[in-house]
């Protein structure tokens, strides 16, 4: 590639460079410019925090995997400029998305507490309320002295979901963990009351945060994959269990 | 676990890992690891691959912290972008490349993971996925198969038989677009 591109070219270059989809060649004529074109640096930046969104699964790392990163950690690294970094320190954290920091403001209010609350700003709170209430809903619910939670377990121990359950029957459950289902088939969630299992509604077949009610009896919860519609009894044997606490 | 480190930003962990702080590190790790990982996997046939591809991208923060740049960006799309070339510098080594062919999507579960992140993770996919439907399907595809398949833009053109120019010029302006619709929701600043 003609290393000697026209700004037009390079720019047109940018996505398919941020996302690592451009040859070798390209990629060091990219890398040059880019070193002297803070605009374009900046257009890359935006672009990978962009992509990065777009990674929405997490693996558990095997145990071991972090002793392997410390084992390479034993030579000790070089000084840094900590100045830079000080600097740094004072801007807003990007951590949390802010709606989710004031999400969890509004947690501590209705009485959670257990949230460390790093902007408070008022019309934050109200754009939170506004367009995040079923996160606000859950973090709050998970939060509730009274409620009683539960971690449905797979048979292999792989799968994990979250679910609460508080004193009015209100529940949520966290599915986004479940692989996608096809083929005209749905998650539907349990409630176990009486040893026996009661439907407590369709999750779907690509579930994520769902609320449903169910009774102050139950003592365990149950997912199973049953037909589009959902059953009147799960279908053995059942995904995921788990016991509430008491 | 410290609690400071646990609700500490991104760029206080960084000060951390720069004075030495191997639990600053490890904070680091518990809050990313998983979506390196999963990253990795999702390039990479092998497992052993995708995990030397995260132990390499922590040791680096580790050694080279002054890297990160907390004015440009997230620590955690930092992770992901030196994840993702890494993985692809093994993916086009040849081995690799064959290797590629035999793999199938993949997807576990984890377990340690904070509520507060998880309801977060949840948040943010939804309005991620909603910011996708203003993407063409053309447009969702080019930036997929670069993305999490790995392919050069022009190994994207002959595969959807489209001009390499195109191709090129639509991930820049679906990445645009994607990034114009999550800047409504707060996910992305200005
Ligand atoms: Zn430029």
């Amino acid at each position: 590639m003609n290393p000697r591109l026209g700004h037009h070219e390079i720019e047109e270059l940018l996505g398919a460079y941020a996302l690592d989809a451009v040859d070798a060649d390209e990629a060091l004529t990219l890398e040059n410019h880019l070193r002297g074109c803070p605009r374009c640096r900046a257009e890359v930046a935006a672009h990978r925090e962009t992509a990065a969104l777009l990674v929405e699964d997490r693996l558990e790392p095997p145990p071991e995997l972090w002793d392997r990163v410390t084992a390479g950690m034993e030579e000790v690294p070089p000084p840094i400029d900590l100045a830079q970094f000080a600097r740094a320190e004072r801007r807003p954290s990007r951590a949390t998305p802010w709606w989710l920091a004031a999400a969890a403001a509004v947690a501590v209010v209705l009485g959670a507490g257990s949230f460390v609350v790093q902007q408070q700003r008022h019309d934050q709170l109200q754009a939170a309320l506004h367009s995040q209430e079923v996160a606000v809903e859950v973090l709050a619910a998970f939060n509730d002295p009274g409620a009683r939670l539960a971690t449905l377990r797979s048979g292999d121990g792989q799968v994990h979901v979250r679910a609460v359950l508080l004193r009015d029957g209100t529940g949520y459950v966290l599915a986004d963990r479940l692989p996608d289902l096809s083929g005209g088939r749905v998650y539907q969630l349990w409630a176990m009351v009486d040893g026996a299992p009661r439907s407590a509604g369709v999750l779907g077949a690509e579930p994520a945060m769902a609320r449903f009610h169910a009774s102050n009896a139950t003592t365990a919860l149950a997912i199973s994959i049953e037909p589009v519609g959902g059953a009147e009894q799960p279908t053995l044997p059942v995904l995921l269990t788990g016991l509430l606490e008491a | 676990m410290d609690h400071d480190l646990v609700h500490a930003s991104d760029a206080a962990l960084i000060v951390g890992v720069g004075r030495w702080r191997q639990d600053a590190l490890a904070e680091v790790y518990r809050r990313h690891a998983g979506s390196v990982l999963a990253l990795a996997r999702r390039l990479l046939a092998s497992r052993e691959e995708a995990e030397e591809v995260v132990q390499e991208v922590f040791l680096r923060l580790w050694n080279q912290p002054e890297r990160f740049e907390p004015a440009r960006g997230s620590l955690r799309s930092y992770l992901l972008a030196q994840t993702h070339g890494r993985a692809i510098d093994r993916l086009r080594s040849d081995t690799a490349r064959r290797a590629r062919e035999e793999r199938d999507a993949r997807r576990t579960a984890t377990g340690a993971y904070d509520l507060e992140h998880e309801v977060a993770d949840l948040v943010v996919a939804e309005q991620v996925r909603a910011a996708l439907a203003v993407l063409s399907d053309d447009e969702r595809e080019i930036v997929q198969l670069a993305y999490f398949g790995g392919h050069t833009y022009a190994e994207v053109a002959t595969m959807l038989r489209t001009p390499a120019g195109t191709v090129k010029g639509r991930m820049r302006s679906a990445l645009t677009k994607l990034r114009r619709e999550l800047l409504t929701t707060g996910l992305v600043r200005p």
